[in-house]
């Protein structure tokens, strides 16, 4: 069923379907895991690093609407975690799953989530009129903002992928062109470098999301909406005052 | 694979993920990140109170230092002030008690020699009259009793009256320099008194 060129709505790449299932699952786990009634006060261990993830997220949302604020937080901890777990999980020792992230599909599902949940956002928060002003003026600039609207997910997804297929590819040629006890130490060092990448990308990731959030909605915070998938923090982080909001 | 599909193009694993994503940034936006949200935004709360009871309680230890310091001056002016106070009252007194003790000797001293005097007078007079008898009797004895008592009497009071003058000038002198100046043992005897 396979066409080149053309896109096949039937076919069902198992592997990394069941390796983004899997980075799910894990992300899932260790998110209810870290949540305060299932870790103590004190954060450490996995809660640590979701607070630390948090914390960063709510700083770089500083400029949105207080009330979007936690979607936007929200929106941002899960894709990098997501992204990060699906680009280690290659490397991972025993693991025979790809990184799912080295496939189109769950780059452009990614981005595409992404970008849908960034203008549902401004649509809520500015209204239809709002959102189409923003969008309409200057009217000559219509065509080139139409574009960028467009292109943002694909290069969102095109370069989370180029760095992950990039990065399976050179363990492939690793293995290939070198005799198997000289690219030992080459696929160790290209192993680690690959897990700073994947959290690198996993960052830019979450980032251009939230700037993609900034772009789209009021620089205002006085925008008080309804959350959308569950927001219970409503107030200002001190956190987020601190940043300089 | 890459030869069978182009790998630029997405298929239904696209569906897939991307429900398999959403289903994940439901949880994770409705349970997972709002309540670690909270925790923290509580955490930060109270951290902030925590600290603000300590910049209050670092003020409040700071005015309780001020104040001990300034009671603890008060308290030195007032023992500073009480020591002067009981030092002049030692030396009011000592002063007082050495000039009542030297009154005192002064009296005494007076009164002694008023009764030396009665004494030395009684004394005198016995003696005078003890010395007329034997010089009566001494000159009855050897002259008979023809001897004229009266003069020889009247010669004995001249030649007693002669001796006494002497030793009372004399005396007088001596109780006259005590009773002026009082001897130096008992300036210090009414000292340690004091």
């Amino acid at each position: 069923m396979s066409r080149l060129g053309a896109l096949d709505a039937t076919s069902i790449q198992a592997d990394i379907a069941i390796a983004t299932l899997v980075v799910a699952a894990v992300v899932l786990v260790f998110g209810l895991l870290a949540r305060p009634g299932s870790t103590p006060a004190t954060p450490r261990g996995i809660r640590l690093l979701w607070e630390m993830t948090i914390d960063a997220a709510d700083r770089a949302a500083a400029g949105v609407p207080a009330g979007v604020r936690g979607r936007v937080t929200g929106t941002a901890v899960t894709l990098f975690w997501f992204v990060a777990v699906a680009n280690w999980l290659h490397v991972i020792p025993g693991s025979s799953l790809p990184a799912p992230t080295s496939d189109i599909n769950l780059t452009l599902a990614l981005a595409s989530t992404a970008m849908g949940f960034v203008h549902l956002t401004a649509l809520q928060v500015r209204g239809v009129r709002g959102y189409l002003r923003h969008y309409l003026s200057p009217w000559w600039l219509v065509p080139a903002k139409v574009l960028e609207e467009v292109i943002k997910p694909i290069t969102l997804a095109l370069r989370l992928f180029g760095m992950v297929f990039a990065s399976a590819l050179m363990v492939l040629l690793i293995g290939e062109l070198l005799p198997p006890p000289m690219a030992v130490v080459p696929h160790v060092l290209w192993t680690v470098f690959d897990m700073f990448i994947g959290a690198i990308q996993a960052f830019i990731f979450a980032l251009l999301t939230v700037l993609y959030f900034q772009a789209v909605l009021p620089r205002d915070g006085s925008d008080a909406v309804a959350p959308l998938v569950g927001t219970a923090v409503r107030t200002t982080s001190p956190m987020v005052v601190k940043g300089g909001h | 694979m890459l030869e069978t599909r182009n790998f630029l193009v997405p298929d239904a694993t696209f569906v897939i993920e991307m429900v398999a994503f959403i289903a994940v940034l439901v949880v994770m936006t409705r349970y997972v990140v709002p309540r670690i949200r909270l925790a923290m935004h509580q955490r930060q709360h109270s951290i902030t109170a925590a600290l603000a009871a300590a910049d209050a309680a670092e003020r409040r230890l700071d005015t309780a230092r001020a104040e001990a310091a300034e009671i603890k001056a008060e308290a030195r002016r007032e023992a500073r002030a009480t020591s002067d106070q009981a030092r002049a009252m030692r030396d009011h007194l000592i002063a007082e008690g050495r000039a009542v003790g030297a009154e005192e000797y002064r009296w005494l001293a007076g009164r002694a020699a008023r009764e030396m005097e009665r004494r030395s007078d009684l004394s005198s007079q016995h003696l005078r009259q003890r010395a007329r008898t034997v010089a009566i009797a001494a000159a009855k004895a050897y002259l008979g009793d023809d001897v004229d008592v009266a003069s020889l009497a009247h010669l004995v009071d001249e030649q007693l009256d002669a001796l006494d003058t002497t030793g009372r000038h004399s005396a007088a002198a001596a109780v006259q320099s005590s009773v002026v100046s009082p001897p130096a043992d008992d300036d210090a005897k009414l000292a340690t008194i004091a």
